[in-house]
């Protein structure tokens, strides 16, 4: 029994054939019709295996098949200029800030802390991989994806790119921004992909070309306490200053 | 020694950061990802244009200033470390 329905994830359709029921009721806010084409986006014998290699522990279930789902579908939106990138993607002054790091490392408590702190002012465009399009005028667009991560902080709202911060846990709170060229490997990491092909590889590397060298990428060394998330909006807020400076002098 | 890149092996330059990634069947042989320093992504340069350890020994002297011992002996670790690593295969091997 499997399932078959088109997503629309950044406006860009996505054919996709579930084993699991519950996946299908995860993607319900992005499926727009039933879908009855042979072509459909599956996890195939040849991802499972990748995932029992990754994984010995774990048996094939409803969140294994889910998070093969998440690179098959990134790689599938490759050619269309997108990408779904593991992070926090958070809105704030009608902009998007992407708060990565490998799972554990404490994106949501940042998120949490900066809710707790700052309100309304921040809200969540998706508390896990948000699909980025790179768009033909140069903007980075941020939208929300099915894939929430566990807490299932998830928006309506869509925002351009305004900056990338990843976050390292450590026993002080620090934050600096990081040269184009140190950028590429933690942010490569966070990129959902198979990369199974050299084209794919390639057309993964362009845009995140396009990524780190248009808006700042931060490494924020920090404690998870609300005092590091002080410091991570006041980042921010000098960011946001910046721009709206450079803006005026155009 | 020569050697041969493994095929599905791919090197991408960005932002001045070389990096070596697996692809199709080379995923089952090496690490996914690896960072080449400068002087390597150069000798990975040469050995994809399909260049012999002897050709590579005299480029690499001339770029580097160095003797062409010297050259022999650093291009004969770093090709033998990637070996290793399954990114390389020497040429009498099977793919």
């Amino acid at each position: 029994m499997s399932f078959q329905y088109t997503l629309q994830l950044s406006g860009q359709p996505v054919h996709c054939r579930f084993e699991f029921a519950r996946n299908v009721q995860l993607c319900s806010k992005f499926i727009v019709s039933r879908y009855e084409g042979a072509d459909a986006l599956r996890v195939t014998a040849a991802e499972r295996q990748i995932y029992h290699a990754a994984y010995s522990d774990k048996p094939w279930s409803r969140e294994a098949e889910s998070k093969l789902f998440i690179m098959l579908v990134s790689d599938a939106l490759l050619p269309h200029q997108r990408l779904i990138f593991h992070s926090v993607a958070i809105l704030w002054h009608e902009k998007a800030w992407l708060i990565t790091a490998p799972s554990g490392t404490g994106k949501t408590t940042q998120y949490r802390n900066l809710k707790r702190l700052y309100g309304e002012e921040v809200q969540v465009i998706c508390g896990d991989n948000p699909v980025l399009h790179f768009q033909e005028d140069g903007v980075i667009m941020v939208y929300p994806s099915p894939w929430n991560g566990k807490e299932k902080f998830g928006g309506n709202a869509a925002a351009p790119l305004a900056g990338i911060v990843w976050l390292e846990q450590g026993p002080e709170n620090k934050i600096e921004r990081l040269a184009p060229k140190d950028a590429v490997i933690p942010v490569f990491h966070e990129m959902n992909t198979f990369s199974r092909t050299p084209e794919l590889v390639d057309q993964l590397f362009r845009l995140e070309e396009k990524m780190i060298t248009s808006v700042p990428v931060w490494k924020f060394e920090n404690t998870g306490t609300t005092k590091s998330s002080e410091l991570l909006m006041k980042c921010l807020m000098d960011c946001d200053e910046m721009e709206q400076y450079h803006e005026l002098q155009d | 020694m020569n050697y041969k890149i493994r095929d599905g092996i791919v090197m991408e330059t960005i932002c001045g950061t070389s990096l070596l990634i697996a692809t199709l069947e080379a995923t089952k042989y090496c690490p996914y990802v690896m960072q080449l320093n400068e002087a390597s992504a150069y000798i990975w340069r040469m050995l994809f244009d399909g260049k012999s350890m002897e050709e590579m020994t005299v480029l690499a002297a001339r770029d580097f200033e160095i003797t062409e011992e010297e050259a022999r002996e650093t291009l004969n670790s770093f090709l033998q470390g990637l070996a290793e690593q399954n990114y390389l295969i020497a040429k009498n091997e099977v793919n």
